[in-house]
Order: structure tokens, then sequence, then C-alpha cells
């Protein structure tokens, strides 16, 4: 495609239409160098002072962050990849293989994300505590592998619906397994959609609050409960909530920058086919 | 493959991998419904051991009076925790609120990430940036970001309210702290957080579009708003349908925002269902807080069914046509 | 403004520059964390007994924040020199899910912690559920010891932590608390000073006040305090009913349940708290305490008839006017019943009923409640790393010694003596708060009428002490 003037412009749009809309974590990064003085100055400050990295001193110093970002990498990184695993095959004999009510496997199999989180936290503490896994890694792993998989096999299966035939039927002819037709086949044409899926079964876990808040206390909480640490009393720590919330973003930014390739990427595979 | 053959119709593609080979679907082999089942049944038994318990324990909890705070007068009561839900006007209005909430935030956020995907779908250099920019709302802690929001829109020191007063001049607004304007305010964040979500998933089903079709739509001079109604809305209908169907499930439980932001106020003027059944169990009414729970897993499993239901027997009537 | 700070930093500052070699500078020192507060100030203490025959590892569980599990992370380093063979943890939950966490767990028997902080409120429930030991025979051992925390802890204040309530007999001492608040009077003395009005000392004086320092134009606005939904907004409205003599019940001394909110004195608290909105900023009906504080300390609220708090006010990092901010007791009505009466609340240190090591547990809450008397184990040091850590006390030695630098202890130290229970001392306590605080915060932000808020309030908590059995 020729860029035309009209292009260049769009192009210029989609520019300020993503600054725009990062006005406000920006001001989050800003407000995790000001020193709090200046943070509940009665005006916003943009620039008139003097930046610290206090807040992100103490984020590590007296809230522990380092401890948290590990147990939030291994729990989320864990869960992740047993719910692609899980998924994945899931995803495509719902979508590919026929089944007589799918779509309605792929309902029900949905459905503990209905409820409310606080009405199923409650018996997964019973369950945690029973087993004596309140405070343990494992936990959480189990319980994010349990939030992310239905929500994996919905958006994989949108995604395997799209997916042109003939090149498993050609598979099949050439005598390859389901499996191989899967990884072999499937997942490098799907490569836009898994990474996607990846993507979102990842954040929704990094971010997850209530179950980390409920079956962790202090050896394996994670970020986003360490990060609620920084709300006291009467009070909210405005710098180091700020800094926590940059520093847990940054490994998100990374695992984005890394899968958007394939979703980029799907283009070029798309025309191998 | 059908595509070529298809040639400006590509419309009629979205159906095609689903209209059966034969003509029931019982013809796919025994064993290939085997295999299949093999293939389903880790994800299933996981889910089924994993969501069995929480929805018993939850269901025996909702024909109880069993106070948080004192288990020694826990006990039975049949329905009344549902009547007593039915009586209050606050569950009433909070149910209320979350439909509204549902169905405004999710037509917003379809419009405008559609807009936004258009807008990423283009080959120019910094592109792959700008995408992985763009969804960083999503992965904001909410938390930090709830409290952000909330400190952005304070009536009088606020950013939001700087910009408005010093920067346009224009009066300052009440923004979350009047009973009028707190909802519509969420719904500015809600957007802001979710819009780059819906936009994401959108572009990586037009990315998975084969760049045959888009050639031949080159070809025959199909551009502009034509290309996208005509042919890309179509393709990817399925990934449609799921953002549509994701985001409604997760407006509906809204809970972070409402309650970091708002905690339901003021007063109630923002109090959805999620955040009120936080409060319920805050106040230690444990039977009350499951019956509210299930009440909203038969709202949601309604409005999911009524919307799959529409939308397959949209998908029904065009393969009909097709085959006309 | 030079060395106006108060007396735990400096103490330890001097210390920290003193290892460091003079590189830390004040302000720096300011943002150290709590546990470096304490190792600074443990670097010289030399302990006049060292326990080396108790030993073990015990977990307390704190609130997460400055004012508990940092104060207790600050005292951690001291104690470890009088215990060298104790192990202490100090875990902690975020402040705003801790107190329904603690229940959570509790009510499941949990065997994780040894130690916990918990917020009087939710004592009562504690004690229903099980979860709470009789430290009596743990504290007969050191009779004098204990006669010298009776004598400095306000006799009001130590009571409520007898439970099932009130003074033992028939209660028992469920935890000893080295921490307190209470709702008091905020107001900015320079603006006062300036109108030439006198801190009010009643209702109608209090809108009177408000009124008239009340300056919208210039973004002061007179009032503010935390009406968002819920318990806040019942902590507002509880605290005025109190001083106009009403209560949540006709007679909770001797078993009476009526509800009795619906009443004069409810409809007069109701009253003076939409009165006060009049002059308020303009967040303040759905405001928590946490906007409160940040209003204050920006200089865009002026006052605060009736408001919990914190020292943190008066920290010169922490707002502009650290040094205007000061305390006072709330207003009273203008009825024989009425007087000042401070709501009370605070966090106090129980043994759960299923931890272990308990005398190790107890000589930790023992040596974490001894202040200034380093003959009975204490140390001036103890109160020095709790306050210099951000926490607030109870002893009323302690509190005197930083009297003139935190106006925020003058206030504490007025409120003790006339101080009332913050909550009725029942299991339903919280329950009963956060439903009068809905239907308060609608008639304060007119979804409601006063008098429809009112009745439902009374009709609601009427049904919660029906569940529980009261009226069989």
């Amino acid at each position: 495609m020729h860029q035309t003037s009209l292009g260049r412009l769009i192009n210029v749009l989609a520019i300020i239409v993503v600054a725009l809309w990062l006005i406000p974590v920006a001001w989050v990064a800003l407000t995790s160098i000001k020193p709090t003085k200046i943070i509940n100055a009665p005006e916003p400050t943009f620039y008139s002072f003097t930046p610290t990295d206090e807040h992100y001193i103490e984020i590590f110093d007296r809230f522990m962050f380092h401890r948290a970002m590990i147990n939030s990498l291994v729990t989320v990184g864990v869960s992740t990849l047993i719910v692609m695993i899980l998924a994945l095959p899931a995803a495509y004999a719902v979508a590919r293989m026929g089944l007589m009510g799918g779509d309605i496997w792929a309902l029900s199999i949905l459905s503990l994300r209905f409820m409310p989180g606080v009405v199923v936290v409650l018996p997964y503490f019973k369950m945690a505590n029973g087993f004596g896994l309140i405070d343990s890694q494992l936990a959480l792993i189990i319980v994010y592998t349990a939030f992310g998989l239905p929500f994996a096999v919905w958006i994989l299966r949108s995604f395997l619906l799209d997916l042109p035939k003939e090149v498993e039927e050609a598979g099949r002819l050439d005598g390859l397994s389901w499996m191989q037709i899967i990884f072999r086949l499937i997942l490098p044409m799907a490569r836009p959609g898994i990474a996607v899926t990846a993507i979102f079964t990842f954040v929704f876990s990094w971010n997850e609050y209530l179950f980390s808040l409920f079956l962790t206390y202090d050896k394996a909480t994670t970020m986003p409960v360490a990060l609620q640490k920084t709300i006291d009393l009467y009070n909210v720590l405005w710098g180091s909530l700020s800094a926590g919330a940059v520093i847990q973003l940054l490994p998100m930014i990374l695992v984005v920058f890394l899968l958007q390739q394939h979703i980029a990427r799907g283009l070029a595979l798309g025309a191998v086919k | 493959m059908s595509t070529t053959s298809q040639g400006t119709r590509p419309a009629k593609l979205a159906g095609s991998d689903s209209v059966p080979k034969s003509p029931r679907p019982g013809a796919v082999s025994r064993q290939t419904r085997r295999t299949a089942y093999l293939m389903l049944a880790p994800c299933v038994i996981v889910l089924i051991v994993l969501a069995i318990y929480p929805m018993a324990f939850s269901g025996v909890l909702s024909f109880k009076v069993d106070p948080l705070y004192n288990p020694n007068v826990a006990r039975f009561i049949g329905w009344r925790n549902f009547e007593d839900l039915f009586d209050d006007f606050r569950f009433w209005q909070s149910i209320r609120l979350t439909v509204l909430w549902a169905l405004l935030v999710v037509s917003i956020q379809m419009v405008l990430g559609f807009l936004l995907a258009i807008l990423l779908d283009r080959k120019m250099r910094g592109a792959g940036l700008l995408r992985s920019l763009i969804i960083i709302p999503v992965f904001v802690s909410p938390v930090a970001m709830g409290l952000t929001w909330r400190f952005i829109f304070e009536p009088v020191a606020g950013l939001a309210n700087w910009i408005v007063n010093t920067g346009l001049g224009l009066e300052k607004y009440s923004w979350l702290s009047h009973k009028d304007t707190a909802l519509s305010t969420l719904m500015i964040v809600d957007c802001w957080q979710w819009t780059p979500f819906v936009a994401l998933i959108l572009l990586a089903g037009m990315q998975s579009i084969s760049p045959e079709i888009s050639e031949a739509a080159r070809l025959d001079r199909i551009r502009g708003a034509t290309y996208y109604t005509r042919i890309v809305i179509p393709l990817i209908r399925p990934v449609i349908m799921v953002v549509i169907l994701i985001r409604l499930v997760d407006s509906i439980r809204i809970f972070d925002l409402n309650f970091i932001m708002t905690k339901g106020g003021p007063g109630s003027a923002t109090l959805m269902a999620s955040v009120y059944d936080y409060t319920i169990f805050e106040q230690g009414h444990l039977g009350l807080m499951a019956a509210y729970g299930f009440l909203i897993l038969i709202l949601i499993n309604i409005i999911v069914a009524i919307f799959l239901n529409t939308l397959y027997r949209a998908e029904k009537s065009a393969r009909v046509a097709d085959a006309n | 403004m030079k060395d106006r700070d108060i007396q735990a930093h400096d103490n330890a500052m001097k210390r920290i520059a003193h290892h460091r070699k003079g590189e830390v500078s004040r302000r720096r020192m300011m943002q150290t964390s709590a546990a470096a507060v304490g190792a600074a100030l443990a670097a010289d203490f030399v302990p006049k007994t060292v326990h080396a025959d108790v030993g073990g590892t015990i977990v307390h569980f704190a609130s997460s924040g400055k004012r508990l599990a940092n104060s207790l992370r600050a005292v951690k380093p001291l104690f470890d020199k009088v215990f060298p063979n104790v192990t202490l943890e100090v875990v902690s939950k975020p402040m705003s899910e801790a107190l329904t966490q603690i229940n959570t767990y509790m009510r499941s028997k949990s065997d994780a912690f040894d130690v916990i902080t918990q917020d009087h409120a939710q004592f009562a429930a504690l004690d229903a559920m099980g979860a709470l030991t009789d430290m009596g025979p743990y504290i007969e051992p050191f009779p004098e010891w204990y006669e010298d925390y009776k004598q400095d802890v306000p006799q009001r204040y130590r009571h409520m932590w007898n439970v099932p309530k009130g003074p033992a007999p028939p209660g028992y001492v469920a935890a000893l608390a080295p921490d307190g608040n209470a709702m008091m009077t905020f107001y900015r003395r320079d603006v006062f000073e300036k109108a030439g009005i006198k801190v009010p000392v009643t209702w109608d004086e209090a809108v009177e006040a408000a009124k008239e320092i009340h300056d919208p134009e210039h973004e002061r606005y007179a009032y503010c305090a935390a009406m968002a939904r819920n318990f806040w907004a019942g902590y507002q409205f509880y605290g005025i009913l109190r001083s106009w003599g009403g209560d949540y019940f006709a007679d909770e001394v001797n078993g009476d349940w009526t509800p009795t909110i619906e009443s004069e004195e409810g409809y007069q608290s109701l009253r003076i708290l939409t009165e006060l909105q009049k002059y308020a900023h303009p967040g303040s009906a759905n405001f928590g305490e946490d906007e409160v504080n940040q209003t204050f300390a920006q200089g865009h609220a002026l006052y605060s008839p009736l408001t919990w708090g914190t020292a943190t006010l008066n920290d010169p990092t922490y707002s502009e006017f650290h040094e205007d901010w000061h305390m006072d007791l709330t207003p009273k009505g203008n009825t024989p019943k009425s007087d000042h009466r401070a709501l009370t609340g605070g966090f106090g240190q129980f043994m759960p009923t299923w931890g272990g090591n308990r005398e190790t547990a107890f000589a930790w809450i023992k040596f974490l409640n001894s202040g200034d008397r380093e003959d009975l184990d204490g140390s001036p040091l103890i109160a020095d790393a709790i306050v210099g850590a951000g926490g607030q006390l109870s002893r009323a030695s302690t509190l005197s010694r930083w009297a003139d630098r935190k106006p925020f202890f003058v206030g504490l130290q007025k409120a003790y003596p006339v101080c009332v229970v913050n909550a009725p001392v029942i299991p339903e306590a919280y329950a009963i708060m956060g439903a009068v605080g809905e239907e308060v915060a609608d008639a304060v932000n007119n979804i409601k009428s006063t008098e429809d808020a009112l009745k439902d309030a009374n009709k609601r908590t009427k049904r919660i002490m029906e569940d529980s059995g009261y009226y069989d």
C-alpha cells in the first residue's frame, strides 16, 4: 500500500490518540517521583519539583516488593502455561471436531467466572485451609488456572473458528495425529489468537487481588496485595503506590512487546498456506 | 480453497467453516468424537473439581443465616434470604444500574474498540510500538489506577478539574462526588481501561485475515468503510462475538473500579451488583451474600443465553442464505 | 522549622548519621523504613536484663501500614536484643481488608498466627467465635508490671479491652493495647485565630463556625468528613448520636436491645450532618477517611468537628500545614443528656485460641506494652520506635512526652478520659454500623428523606438482632 497523504494523516492521528490515552498512566509515573508534600499540594504540579527516588526505595525496603514480584511471576507464569496447554486442545475439540453441542460445553466451562469473586473466594479459602495450602504458591496457581481456563478456551475457540480447514485436512491425509495437527499446524497458524489469549490470561491473574488476599498472608503474597499495603489507615501513600504500580507494569510491557510480534507476524504466516 | 472461487463475496466465508460437511453433525466419525472428548477431558475435569465445591458451598449457604461474626447462631431459614433481597430497594437498584452499565459500557467499548483497531491495523513504522503502548491501561494495577483516577477526579484539587478550569476556562465539574455524575464518570474510566482490550483482540482477528482476501478485495476496489463492513466484520464475527460476551460478563461483574473509586456512593448512586454483594460480605451476612451471588449467576446466564440465541439464529439464517 | 520534629526521629537520625558517617540527610531519614528506625534505635540499646531462657518462633499478624505493622517492625529490633532466642515474624495484610480477613481466618480456626493485632470493634465477634484467650493467667506473674500498666493507660480506655464487656469481672482481659485513637475535632488553628473564633463546644456552634470560615471562592471549604456509605457514615452518625446522649439501643448495659436510632437524638444527629454539608468540601459526601485527610493536608478543608484522623497530619513531610492542624474534643448537643463523648477505638494484641507458644507470645505483647519503665523491662526507646514508625499511643506518660510536638497526641490525652466505645460491644457491631451508615449516606446525599433513613436504620438493626436471637 502506498502512503497517501490521507494515510499519513491517519498515522499521525493514531499516534495522537495513543498519546492522549496514556496521560493517566503518565500521571502515575510522574507521581511516583514526586515528594509527598508536592503530591499533597493544593494544585496539580507537573514539573516544578525535584524528582525523588524515595518511593522506589521505600516500596522495596518497606513493602518487600521484590518478594511479591517473584511470587507473581511464578504463580502467574506457571498458571498461564498450564492454562494454555490445557486450553488449546479443548478449544480445538470444541471448535473443530464436530462435538455435538460444542457450544454448550464452551458455555458451561465458563460459568465459574459468572459468580462475583467474593462468593467463590470463601469456599476456596476453606478448601485451601483444609489442605494446608494457605500462603502457598500452589493454591494460587490452582485458582488462577481455574479462572483463566474457561476464558482462554473461549477466546481460542473463536480464533480457531476463523482458520481455514484445508491445512488440517491435508495434515490428516498425511497421517498426522490430532495432537501433531494441533501443535504443528494449528499452533503456528493461530499465533495471533494464541498470543492474545496468553497475554490476557496472564494479565487477569497478574492483577488479581481478592484470591491472593484471602489465600496468602506473607510468603506467597503477590504484587497486587503488596501494592494495596501502601494504603494506610486513613491515608494513601501515593508515592509508594505509584512507584509500585510502575514496577508492576514493567514486566507486563515486556511480555506484550515480545508477544505482539506474533500478533503482527500472523499476517505473514497466513500467507504461507 | 473456496476464497478465490467466491471472489467478491468473501462475506460468506464466515459461515463456511461452521457449515457441516454432511447434513448431520453426527456424521463425524465416532473415533474423531472420542478423540475430541479426550482432548476436552483434562480441561473439564480440572474445572469440575474446582467449580463443584464452591458452587455447592454457596448453594447451601444461600439458605442459611450465617453471620461471619457469630457462627453460633447459624441456621437454615429457607428462602428468606431471597425474599429479603427482593424486598430491598437497593437490590433492585443495583440490578438496574448493573444492567444499564453493562449495556452502555459494552456498546461504547465495541464501537470505540473497533475504530481503534482500524486505526492500528496499519502497516506503518512503529505500529508494533503503538499497539504495545495502547494496551497499557489494561495492565496497570486496577488498585493503583482506580485510586489515581479518583485522585484525578477529586473535585477541588484534581487534575481533571484543573484541565477543565485552568486549561479550558470552564466551571469545575463534580465528577465522582455528585450522585448524578458519578456513574458516567465511572463509565469514562471503564471505557478508558477496556477499549484497548477490545481493540487488541479485534486487531488480532483482523491480522489473521488471509492476505489473499485483502488482496482480492483490493483488486476489486473494495476499500474504506465498505471493506470493513462487507469483508472484515463478517470474517471476524466469531472474535467479535467472544469479545462482546467476555466484556458483557465482566461488566456485569464489575468490582475493582466501582469499589475503589466510589464504594457504591455517593449515597447508593453507583451501587452495582458486585460491590453491593461485597458490602454485604463486609457486614458479615454470609447467607445473604451467597444468595445474591446466585442471583447474579442466574442473571448472567440469562443474558448470555439470550445473546447466544440471537447470535446463532443470525448465523444460521446467514448460512441458509449462503446455501441458496 | 529546624528541629521541631519528634524526638524519635531525632534520636534515630543521629544514630543513623553516626553509623553511616553523616551521609544521610534529614529528609532521607524521614523516609527510612520502620525497620531502619528500629535498627537505629536498637544499635546502642543496652537492655537491663536479657531473657535468654525464653525461646521459640512467634508469628504476629497486623494490618499493614505505619500505625500497626510498621510500629511493630520498629519495636522488633529492640525486642530481639532483650529476647535473643525468640524468632519473631511480623506479617501483614492490606489495611482495607484486614478486619474481615482476621474474622475469616479465625472462623476457620486457622493456626497460622500466634499474636494478632485487631480493631476493638471486632472483639465481641472474636469472643463469639471462641478465638480469644484470657490473658489473666499470663499477666498474673507480673503484678508490679500490670500495676504500672493500669496506672498509665486511662481506665475507660483500658476497660474496653475486657470482654465480653466492661471491667473484669465478669469480663476477662482479652488484649493489651499500646495503640489508641479517638474521634476528635480537627481544626486549623491559624484560621480560627484569624477569624477570632474559639473551638466550638456545642453542635450549633460548630455549624456557626463552619458558616463563618467557609470560603468556597478561594476553595477553602469549612467542613469535611468521611460520609462514604457503609462504616464511615455510620461512625459520623454514631459519634454525634452519642454526644447527644443517644445510642443504638435503649439500654445496652442491662440488655434492653430495642433499637433507638429513630429518636429525637437520631434526628438531631442527622440534621447536623445534613446542615454541615452546606459548608462542605464538594467531595465530602462520598469521601473515605483517607480522602478527608488528604483534603486537610492540601488546605482545601479547614475544620471537621468529628473525624478519625492520624498523627500523620502533624508530619512535616506530609503537609504544608502540619503545624496548623490542632485537635480537641468533639462538640456536644444542647440537652441535659449531652456531653463530650469521644468515640474511641484502637488496636489491641490478642493470642488466638489456635496459636502456639503462649508464654513467648505473651512476653512479646508485654514488651510492646511496657512503656518507659526500664526497671519493668520497658524502655523509652519502645515508645520512640512506635512513634518514629508512625504509630500512636495509649499510655498517658508516653503521650505527654511528645505533646508539644504533636498536637494530635494532645487531643488524644483529652479524649481518653471521656471516651466511649466506638460501637456497641456485641458481635453484630459492624453489621449494624454498616447498615446505619448506608442509610445515613443516602439521607445526606438526598436519596432518602431523613425520616425514612432513620426508620430503615431502626428496622435493619432490629432484623440483625432478631437473627442473632436477642429477642427470643
